[in-house]
C-alpha cells in the first residue's frame, strides 16, 4: 500500500467523520428545554418534589384574568385540594411532555333552606335583580362578593400569597423548601397552560473534535486524491531541466577574473611542495617552526614564484 | 457506499439527538412543621386587632365576625351591651402588642394559636387563643384571659417546629389534660375545702370565685333563698399543647352558671348586669359566665402541681330562671 493509498483512505474516513459531525451538530439538542403543557382545570398544583426537579429553572402558568400564587405546606394543601378540581403535576414525561394527573370533585351545591321558589318570589327577585341607576345600599357586601377568590378562604393556611395578571412566574430559587405551590384562577376560571423551562445536559462534546479530526483527515485524502489526478510530470520536467541547467554551468569555460576562474585554478588552496618544506623547515615544536596554518601572505609570496 | 452514508447519517442523529433525560422527582422532606410561621401568625394577629378596633369604635358586635368568635364574641358584645348603658365601665382593654407566640403543629383540624401580651399598664398580660376549624376558615379569636399574677408560662417549642397539639386523653403526662381539667372543676364546684384543693398549684381565680360565692351565698340566705354555682368544661373547645419540657398547656373554656333565689324578696340588678338582662326577674335569677382558664400540667418528675397560669370570669348574660 503506497503512501498515497493511505492518505485516500484516511481522506476517506475522516470525511465521513466531518459528515457525521456536521449532521450532529444540526441536529443537536438545546440546553435549554421549554416543555408545555395544556391546562383545562382552575387549580395546579406543584408538589415540592416537583419544584425540586434538578434543573428546573422556571415556570410559568398562564391563564386569563387575576392568577393567584400560594404555597402551603403538603398536607394543607392537599387538604384544601379534597374537595376541589384541580391538575397534579407530576414531572417530566420526556422533554416534550409533562406528566400530570387531574383530579375531578363534583361539589353539591348546598340546599337552600327555603323548599322551593314560589311564582311570587321568583316575580320579587326578579325585580329587584332588575338594573337600577342606584347604588348598592351595601357596597361593602357587593365588593366582598364580586372579589372572593376560590382561595380566600384558606388564607390563613396560605405561607405566601401573590396574585398578578393572566401569568405567573414561578423561580425555583425564590421558594421554600417542602412546600407546594398552588396557582389557581381568582375566579375559578380555567387556566390555559404551563411550561417548565429547564437546563439540561447535552452529550455534544464529541461533536467539535469529530469535524476537526475529520477535517484534516479529509483535507490529506483530497491532496492524496489530486496528486493521482493531476499530471505533474510538465513540472517535474521543468524541474529536472533546471537541475541539468544548474550542473551543466560547468561545461562552459569560466569568465575570466570570476571566482570560479579563480576556484579552478587553485587560488584559495596553498601550493605547497611538502617535499621540500619538510626537508628544509621540519620542526617538531610548533614554538619554533611557527603557525601551524600557512600565513597567507606568507602563501602568497612563496607561491607567487610558481604562477 | 451507500451503506456508510446511511451509518454515518443514523449514527449522527442519533448521537446529535442524544441529550439527558429528563430528571425524575425524588422525595423532598417538609421543611416547615409548624401550621404558621411567624409572618402568619403576626398577620392572624393584625387583622384580629384591626377587626376589634373597628368593631370597638361602633360597639359593633356584627364587626367582629369572622375573625372574632366563639366566647370571645360573646362576651365582647355582652361588653359593648353594658358600656353602652354604663358609662365608666368600658371594654377590657386588649392590648395589640405581643410578646410571645406559640403555634400548633397539627396536620389536621381544629389547630390552635395562642398568642402572650405586654402587660398593659397595672395588669397582668393578656393570653390570647385563636382557633381554626378547618382549610377553608380563618383562625378565630376565642378567647382571653388576664395571666395569674406570678405565674409563669412553661417554655413552648418555636415557630419553626411549633407544639404538638395533645389530646384530651394524653398518658405522656400525669395527670391527663382531662384529668387534671376534671379535677380543678370539681375543686371549684366544692369550694377551697375539697381534696382537690391540695392537687393544684395556687392561683387568684378559684379564691376571687369562691369569694364572690359566699357573699351571694350570704346574701340569699339572708333573703331565704340560695346561691348554686354550676361549673362545666366546654371539652369539644379545650386544646391541649405540649410544652417544651414534656409537659402540657390546657386551655379550657369553663361554662359557669350561677343560680340566685331569693323568698319574698324581688332581686334587683346592678346597672353593670341590667344591660345583660334578656327578660324580668324578680326572685330568680341565673347568670351566665364563658370563663376561660389555662392550666399548666407539668411534666412527668419535675414534683410539681398543675397550676392554672391564667383565667379570667366573663359574665355573658342573666337570665330570669
Amino acid at each position: 500500500m503506497t503512501l498515497r493509498t493511505t492518505a485516500i483512505i484516511a481522506g476517506v474516513l475522516g470525511l465521513l467523520m466531518l459528515v457525521t459531525g456536521l449532521i450532529g451538530n444540526a441536529v443537536r439538542a438545546d440546553r435549554e428545554a421549554l416543555t408545555q403543557q395544556a391546562l383545562d382545570t382552575p387549580i395546579v398544583v406543584l408538589s415540592p418534589e416537583v419544584l425540586a426537579l434538578p434543573g428546573l429553572e422556571q415556570i410559568r402558568v398562564t391563564g386569563t384574568g387575576t392568577l393567584d400564587q400560594v404555597t402551603a405546606r403538603p398536607v394543607d394543601a392537599d387538604e384544601w385540594l379534597k374537595s376541589r378540581t384541580a391538575t397534579y403535576v407530576l414531572g417530566y414525561d420526556g422533554w416534550d411532555e409533562l406528566a400530570t394527573r387531574h383530579q375531578t370533585r363534583v361539589t353539591i351545591p348546598s340546599q337552600s333552606p327555603q323548599p322551593s321558589a314560589s311564582p311570587e318570589t321568583s316575580a320579587e327577585a326578579t325585580t329587584q335583580a332588575s338594573p337600577s341607576a342606584e347604588p348598592s345600599s351595601d357596597p361593602g357586601l357587593a365588593t366582598d362578593s364580586s372579589s372572593e377568590g376560590i382561595g380566600d378562604a384558606a388564607r390563613d393556611v396560605w405561607r405566601t400569597h401573590k396574585a398578578t395578571q393572566s401569568s405567573v412566574v414561578i423561580s425555583g430559587d425564590a421558594l421554600a423548601v417542602g412546600e407546594t405551590v398552588l396557582v389557581f384562577s381568582h375566579d375559578g376560571q380555567s387556566l390555559t397552560s404551563i411550561e417548565f423551562l429547564a437546563q439540561r445536559e447535552v452529550n455534544d462534546e464529541w461533536i467539535a473534535p469529530l469535524i476537526g479530526v475529520g477535517g484534516a483527515l479529509a483535507v490529506v485524502g483530497v491532496i492524496a486524491v489530486l496528486s493521482a489526478l493531476i499530471d505533474i510530470r510538465p513540472l517535474q520536467a521543468r524541474i529536472e531541466s533546471w537541475q541539468q541547467r544548474r550542473s551543466g554551468i560547468a561545461a562552459q569555460p569560466p569568465r575570466p577574473g570570476s571566482r570560479r576562474e579563480r576556484r579552478l585554478a587553485g587560488s584559495t588552496l596553498p601550493a605547497v611542495d611538502l617535499a621540500e618544506r619538510d626537508a628544509e623547515d621540519f620542526h617538531p615544536d610548533p614554538a619554533q617552526s611557527g603557525p601551524a596554518h600557512p600565513d597567507p601572505a606568507q602563501s602568497d609570496s612563496s607561491t607567487g614564484g610558481s604562477l | 457506499m451507500k451503506r456508510a452514508a446511511l451509518i454515518t447519517v443514523t449514527l449522527a442523529l442519533f448521537l446529535g439527538g442524544c441529550a439527558a433525560a429528563p430528571p425524575s422527582s425524588v422525595p423532598v422532606s417538609p421543611v416547615a412543621h409548624a401550621a404558621l410561621d411567624q409572618t402568619m401568625a403576626e398577620a392572624i394577629i393584625a387583622d384580629t386587632f384591626t377587626v376589634l378596633a373597628t368593631a370597638d369604635a361602633g360597639s359593633d358586635s356584627e364587626a367582629l365576625a369572622p375573625r372574632i368568635g366563639g366566647d370571645a364574641a360573646l362576651v365582647r358584645s355582652a361588653q359593648y351591651a353594658v358600656a353602652a348603658a354604663v358609662s365608666d365601665d368600658p371594654p377590657t382593654e386588649l392590648p395589640a402588642e405581643i410578646q410571645r407566640i406559640y403555634v400548633s403543629n397539627a396536620t389536621t383540624w381544629p389547630r390552635v394559636l395562642v398568642a402572650v401580651s405586654e402587660a398593659p399598664e397595672g395588669l397582668t398580660p393578656v393570653v390570647y387563643v385563636w382557633v381554626q376549624d378547618g382549610v377553608d376558615t380563618p383562625y378565630q379569636l376565642r378567647g382571653w384571659a388576664h395571666m395569674i399574677p406570678g405565674a409563669t408560662i412553661p417554655a413552648m417549642p418555636g415557630d419553626s417546629d411549633g407544639a404538638t397539639q395533645l389530646p384530651l386523653g394524653e398518658s405522656g403526662v400525669d395527670p391527663s389534660p382531662r384529668a387534671a381539667l376534671e379535677g380543678y372543676l370539681e375543686y371549684l364546684r366544692q369550694g377551697p375545702t375539697s381534696d382537690s384543693a391540695a392537687l393544684y398549684g395556687a392561683d387568684s381565680y378559684a379564691p376571687e370565685l369562691f369569694a364572690a360565692r359566699d357573699t351571694l351565698t350570704a346574701a340569699a340566705a339572708q333573703a331565704n333563698g340560695a346561691y348554686v354555682d354550676t361549673v362545666q368544661p366546654d371539652l369539644s373547645n379545650t386544646f391541649v399543647l405540649a410544652t417544651g419540657d414534656g409537659g402540657a398547656l390546657v386551655i379550657a373554656p369553663i361554662q359557669i352558671a350561677s343560680s340566685i333565689s331569693v323568698s319574698g324578696a324581688t332581686l334587683s340588678l346592678s346597672a353593670h348586669d341590667a344591660p345583660l338582662l334578656s327578660g324580668t326577674i324578680t326572685t330568680q335569677a341565673t347568670y351566665t359566665y364563658r370563663d376561660l382558664v389555662v392550666m399548666s400540667v407539668p411534666a412527668p418528675g419535675l414534683g410539681l402541681l398543675p397550676t392554672v397560669v391564667a383565667a379570667e370570669h366573663h359574665l355573658v348574660s342573666v337570665k330570669p330562671e
